[in-house]
């Protein structure tokens, strides 16, 4: 094995650990990485990563057992600059701006609590007006509870679809939609893992709460 | 008409119409438009060449007092006619 090879064995490791190690490995400038995952969605978010980080995946495997490869030939070695080493020792004493994006964050299926069948109305309502809206949010994040929505309600994915359309990420939490068996019935949105969705909360000026 | 746009005179009245339409008429759950009304309310969004079997199928069901009302444009050009 090359030094520019890392071989991570996985399996058995909760999500999202298996991302964390395989960013970890590309930070270190690591070009082949081989990882061992046990489940289809810690697969679909490392091809994610993969892909965003510019590394090509090769997908092989069944069931309980799958081996990616990403390989990251040609992808520029991450380096510390002169220049962002001397900023990273300046203490920072400006207040940075807020960003102007922002994000929704569903975690049940119903708008409140109160009368269910209200509260999905509700939710319906809300999806309807945000696809009318100006400015769509840039991300709209579902877990534990509210992964129901996009599995189960046809009207919001359809709305979640158009948002997706007009450029908001929909990310839909994996290890919640493998807790409720529903990792097959996504009609809309990607499935996604805790470090993708604190790093997308990270990048919003505010992040509303459903 | 670009589109139909059914009010209800409760929220309980929009949830009894959307269970008589259910697995007959396709409708959007949808808030009632500001032109229509000022106040918070759940109405339902049906395609024009649907609204003659909303309409008997709400007859039928006795779903309270509902209203509706024809809508073209969007946005700030959205006009709306009671029908």
């Amino acid at each position: 094995m090359s030094a520019n090879e890392k071989t991570i064995d996985a399996r058995g490791i909760a999500c999202p650990q298996p991302v964390i190690m395989a960013r970890q490995a590309m930070d270190q400038g690591v070009e082949t990485i081989i990882i061992t995952v046990d489940n289809m969605a810690a697969v679909e978010n490392l091809k994610r990563l993969s892909d965003s980080r510019g590394y090509v995946a090769a997908i092989s495997g069944m069931e309980g057992n799958y081996t990616l490869i990403l390989d990251g030939e040609g992808v520029p070695k991450p380096e510390k600059s002169a220049e962002k080493e001397k900023a990273a020792e300046k203490p920072e004493t400006a207040v940075p701006a807020p960003s102007a994006a922002w994000g929704v964050f569903v975690g049940k299926d119903t708008i409140g609590i109160g009368d269910e069948e209200l509260g999905k109305n509700l939710m319906r309502m809300y999806f309807y007006t945000l696809t009318q809206e100006e400015k769509a949010p840039d991300v709209v994040i579902f877990m534990n509870g509210g992964v129901k929505v996009p599995t189960g309600d046809e009207q919001v994915a359809e709305h979640l679809k158009t948002l997706e359309e007009k450029g908001t990420r929909v990310l839909v939490c994996g290890t919640c939609l493998n807790f409720y068996g529903l990792m097959d019935q996504l009609k809309a949105g990607t499935v996604s893992n805790m470090a993708e969705i604190v790093e997308a909360m990270g990048g919003c000026g505010k992040v509303i709460t459903l | 008409m670009d589109w139909c746009h059914v009010t209800f005179a409760s929220a309980s009245g929009a949830m009894a119409a959307q269970h008589a339409l259910r697995g007959i008429c396709p409708v959007v759950v949808m808030p009632v438009l500001r032109q229509v009304s000022a106040g918070c309310g759940i109405a339902l969004r049906v395609e024009p060449e649907q609204v003659e079997q909303v309409r008997q199928i709400l007859r039928e069901k006795a779903v309270g007092e509902w209203d509706m009302y024809a809508v073209t444009g969007s946005g700030r050009a959205l006009r709306c006619e009671r029908l």
